[in-house]
């Protein structure tokens, strides 16, 4: 590659470098990304169905979107499950982390038991999981009965969590709007968590890794307990990468698909469709008989904007307590 | 130690994309033999048994491969037939529902099979009088057939011989009050711990169970003309309400098919189920075990399940031809017989059922024959792509929402109702 190197050497050349090592990645982007976002745009605006436009509609879509209960119940039942993944998915990374990035015995094997999830097919985790929670064959409810707990119907159980602990301690009565999630989703989520945490914990290790050793040294020549060390140091000097899985971890929270798809049901989305998130949703508005894709596309338009603004507003908010 | 840290996850990435990708087939090879693909959902015995047919229709047509490709379950078959008729590159073939029928003819995806069944390769009038009534029509749009019949099943009652002698009874019930007489005797705790460990009947959420309830309580799935919902009816509340006593009171809610496994464990006195059911179940009880048609009511109806085959438009005229011979083959009282022995479904032929093939396996299965009587009157369900996507609200909002105790029968059937009427204006 001596012509590339000679560009390189004329500075007014530069750009063009630059732009040469851009279009690779560039290309992919547009075909993949901006392509889809711009077609889905459009598409909302008509009524396609089976790949044919059948008509422009405009905002007809948007508007009986906004009148279908069911869209609004799939977007609280995603809501359910970005707040049930986020926290705890972060909490138990950094956790998990944090002891990984000590000098222990046997250190490589604890980090690929953690990784290995992530490396596992969803779709088998998925399988293995749904055996797991079978409310007659399950592991699940074995280990319970073993300990003399009551077995429980997981990912056939419609109720909703906290209407199940109110009637565990024998409030009979429960406001409807507050059942909270299905056990059926909780059980969703405790998969998605350990699936997950896996790839969360390997960032943040990379962020720990990251953080000079002088800056330990210091302080505990200060005298600081771990807890101080923590605190002071750990933690502010890992926030980008906090950030980091903060963010990435809610965008992939919100587009999650496969679990549900693999392991609620039949129907999927069930039971009761407490299960049914957005993107699922979107997925049946638009392959299943009778499907329009233009609806889907407004569907999948909104998700956009949902994302795309909770993740300004997160920059917003989290940023500022950011050090770089 | 970064850098190791980064290793290890590239060559894991590399591993999983590596395991990721696979698939593809070929398709065409030029050497005069025509290769169809057809899409269906057959698994399990079902996936066995055509997979039998289909290798024998090969080897006996040296220019012709059917390439049977499962897709497991009809939801995903659906979605996959949208998908690739979006994408301009259908199956040949595919097992499809009425209402799926209805969507691919006004997009002009399927092709009309009327010029072949009433073309020199085709059906005589006699012939086509011998189908089971109704399975014609019900392929049939404004005059044209678009689809043909393949797996169609009705329901059967499947009663376990040695609990019912338990109890002292000696034949399956033949009407509502005896169903529940029945299953309220068969119900019940025989090793005195205060539990009940002998369910009288068990079953799953399923709207095909509540509509025949209800059209054999004088109700109807929708109006006459098909434009609202009619099960919303005090014969469907009657209908509804008789499902949750049977099933919450007298026997178990399962996920799925799980209550199959628990009656061939002998815990169940009896259960509703397919008539495909029994290729499921095959030697795996142990007890004397019987079927009978279902219990009536004010009248005897039933409705068959189960879908038809489309020829695909976009497919070169050589293939369409080829296709139509499978379906004509397949359709013939010689196989249809053998398909139905094997899987339980209905045959599709009248002429079929005196074959040595079914006189064999009705003596076999004790009551088989009387269930298959139901084919006389057995009905179809409305076959709009409205009702498709009703069926399911129904299901869901009706039906499992008072299985599951969360809502009144009535309220129940009110709520899908709403969402069903709703579905059918747009």
């Amino acid at each position: 590659m001596i012509w590339l190197e000679n560009l390189r050497r004329k500075k007014f050349m530069d750009p063009l470098t630059a732009a040469f090592y851009l279009v690779p990645a560039g290309i992919i982007v547009v075909t993949f990304r901006m392509v889809p976002i711009a077609s889905a745009f459009i598409l909302s605006f008509f009524d396609v169905k089976m790949g044919r436009i059948r008509g422009f509609v405009g905002l007809a879509q948007y508007l009986d979107l906004f009148r279908d209960p069911t869209f609004f119940s799939s977007l609280g039942t995603t809501a359910y499950y970005v707040a049930g993944v986020v926290p705890a998915s972060l909490f138990l990374s950094l956790l998990a982390a944090v002891l990984l990035n000590q000098k222990i015995r046997a250190l490589g094997f604890y980090r690929t038991v953690f990784f290995l999830p992530v490396v596992t097919s969803l779709v088998a985790v998925s399988m293995v999981w749904k055996w797991i929670f079978h409310p007659r064959l399950g592991l699940l409810n074995y280990v319970f009965e073993v300990f003399g707990g009551n077995a429980m119907l997981w990912l056939e159980e419609p109720r909703g969590i906290f209407e199940m602990m109110a009637s565990g301690l024998g409030w009979s009565w429960w406001p409807d709007g507050f059942v909270g999630p299905s056990l059926a989703l909780i059980a969703v989520i405790i998969v998605a968590i350990w699936r997950g945490i896996g790839y969360n914990i390997v960032i943040f290790l990379a962020g720990l890794q990251n953080i000079p050793d002088q800056y330990y040294e210091a302080a505990r020549i200060d005298g600081a307990n771990p807890r101080g060390v923590f605190w002071r140091v750990t933690w502010p000097l890992l926030s980008p990468t906090t950030f980091y899985v903060l963010l990435s971890t809610t965008i992939t929270s919100f587009q999650v698909f496969t679990q549900i798809y693999l392991m609620t049901g039949p129907p999927v989305g069930g039971p009761m469709g407490t299960t049914k998130v957005i993107v699922y949703y979107l997925f049946e508005k638009g392959f299943d008989a009778g499907g329009n894709m233009g609806y889907a596309s407004a569907v999948a338009l909104i998700l956009f904007l949902i994302i795309l603004s909770l993740t300004l507003v997160q920059r917003r908010l989290v940023e500022s307590r950011v050090y770089y | 130690m970064k850098c190791r840290l980064l290793w290890t996850l590239l060559a894991v990435s590399v591993l999983a994309v590596s395991f990721a990708g696979c698939g593809g087939g070929d398709k065409g090879a030029d050497d005069g033999v025509v290769r169809l693909q057809f899409w269906h959902a057959m698994g399990g015995p079902l996936g066995d048994a055509l997979d039998v047919l289909v290798a024998e229709f090969n080897e006996n047509h040296s220019d012709i491969e059917i390439q049977s490709i499962s897709m497991g379950r009809y939801q995903a078959l659906s979605q996959k037939i949208m998908a690739a008729v979006a994408a301009g590159e259908p199956p040949d073939l595919a097992q499809v529902y009425e209402a799926w029928t209805e969507n691919l003819i006004e997009n002009g995806s399927a092709e009309s099979m009327s010029k072949y069944v009433n073309g020199p390769n085709g059906f005589s009038q006699e012939e086509l009088d011998d189908f089971i009534p109704g399975m014609i029509e019900t392929s049939t749009w404004d005059g044209e057939i678009y689809s043909f019949p393949f797996n169609k099943s009705v329901r059967a009652l499947y009663w376990n011989k040695v609990e019912f002698a338990k109890v002292g009874l000696t034949r399956a019930p033949t009407n509502w009050d005896e169903y529940l007489a029945y299953v309220k005797k068969l119900t019940r705790d025989t090793d005195g711990d205060g539990k009940i460990d002998q369910w009288g009947t068990a079953g799953q959420i399923s709207a095909w169970m509540f509509e025949n309830l209800l059209v054999q309580n004088g109700g109807e799935i929708l109006t006459d003309d098909g434009k609202r919902a009619a099960f919303d009816s005090p014969e469907g509340v009657e209908a509804l309400e008789f499902m949750v006593e049977l099933l919450t009171e007298y026997g178990k809610i399962t996920a799925g098919y799980e209550y199959q496994n628990d009656f061939q464990a002998g815990k169940i006195g009896m259960i509703e189920g397919s008539t495909v059911s029994l290729a499921f179940m095959e030697g795996k009880y142990t007890f004397d075990m019987a079927l009978a048609p279902l219990p009536e009511n004010k009248r005897k109806a039933s409705f068959f399940a189960g879908t038809n085959v489309v020829i695909f438009a976009d497919s070169p005229d050589v293939n369409k031809a080829a296709a139509w011979e499978f379906l004509k083959w397949f359709t013939s009282p010689e196989i249809t017989a053998r398909w139905a022995a094997m899987t339980g479904y209905a045959p599709v032929r009248r002429s079929s059922m005196d074959l040595p093939v079914m006189q064999e396996r009705f003596a076999e299965i004790e009551g088989l024959e009387s269930v298959f009587t139901q084919l006389e009157y057995a009905a179809f369900e409305p076959r709009s792509a409205a009702w498709y996507a009703g069926r399911k609200y129904l299901e869901e909002y009706g039906v499992e929402a008072a299985l599951r105790k969360q809502m009144e029968p009535s309220e129940a059937l009110a709520a899908a109702a709403r969402s069903v009427n709703a579905e059918l204006e747009d």
